[in-house]
C-alpha cells in the first residue's frame, strides 16, 4: 500500500503535476495509487524525496 | 507541445496516410504508399521530439515488454505449426505454393527466433547475467 494520495492532498498536487516533477505519465501515478503498479526503487524514491518523506513512510509492503 | 496535442497529431497523420495508401491502393501506384508512410513517419518523429510531456515511462515499457513476449510466444509456435503442415502435406510436390509457403514461414520463424535470442543476451548483458560470481 502506499500514501502518494494523502501526501499529494497535503501538498495540493493534481495527479498530473506529480507526475511531471517526477518524469512519468498521469497514468502511472494513477495506476500506483490504485496499487495496480509497483513502482521500481528509483521512481520510489523519487516519489519519497518529492515529498520529503522516507519512503517507507510513503511506501509499505506486507 | 502537451501529451493531447500530440494525440490529435498522432490521430490526424494516422487518418491522412490511412486516405493516401488505400488511393494508392485504388491507382495501383506503390511509390505513393512508400512515400505517404515514409513522410508520415518523418512527420510523427519530429512531432514527437517537440513533445514536452513523458510519453514513455517504466510502466509503458513494462507493458510493452510483456506484450512483445506475449505475441512471441502466441505467434512463434503458431506460425510454427502452420509452416510444419504446409511442408509435410506438400512433401510430394515441392514447387506447389503451400510448400513454398510453408518453408517460407519456418525461415520467418527462425528469423523471429534468433532476433529474440539476440535482444534477450543484449539485455541479460545489460542487466547482468546469472553467471557471474564474485
Amino acid at each position: 500500500m502506499n500514501k502518494i494520495k494523502i501526501y499529494r492532498a497535503e501538498k495540493n498536487l493534481t495527479q498530473e503535476e506529480l507526475a511531471l516533477k517526477v518524469g512519468v505519465t498521469r497514468q502511472t501515478i494513477i495506476a500506483i495509487e490504485k496499487e495496480k503498479y509497483v513502482p521500481s526503487l528509483e521512481l520510489a524514491f523519487k516519489i519519497a524525496r518529492f515529498f520529503d518523506k522516507k519512503i517507507e513512510e510513503v511506501f509499505q509492503y506486507y | 507541445m502537451s501529451y493531447k496535442q500530440f494525440k490529435i497529431f498522432r490521430i490526424l497523420t494516422a487518418f491522412f496516410v490511412a486516405i493516401l495508401v488505400s488511393v494508392s491502393v485504388s491507382t495501383k501506384n506503390p511509390y505513393l504508399a512508400l512515400a505517404t508512410v515514409i513522410v508520415g513517419m518523418l512527420f510523427m518523429f519530429m512531432v514527437k521530439r517537440k513533445v514536452k510531456d513523458t510519453l514513455v515511462d517504466e510502466r509503458v515499457r513494462t507493458i510493452a515488454g510483456n506484450a512483445a513476449l506475449s505475441t512471441y510466444s502466441i505467434s512463434v509456435p503458431i506460425i510454427a505449426a502452420i509452416s510444419l503442415f504446409l511442408v509435410f502435406t506438400n512433401l510430394s510436390n515441392e514447387s506447389s505454393f503451400n510448400y513454398q509457403l510453408g518453408m517460407t514461414l519456418s525461415y520467418i520463424v527462425l528469423f523471429e527466433i534468433a532476433v529474440y535470442s539476440l535482444a534477450y543476451n543484449h539485455f541479460k548483458k545489460k542487466y547482468g547475467s546469472d553467471d557471474e560470481q564474485d
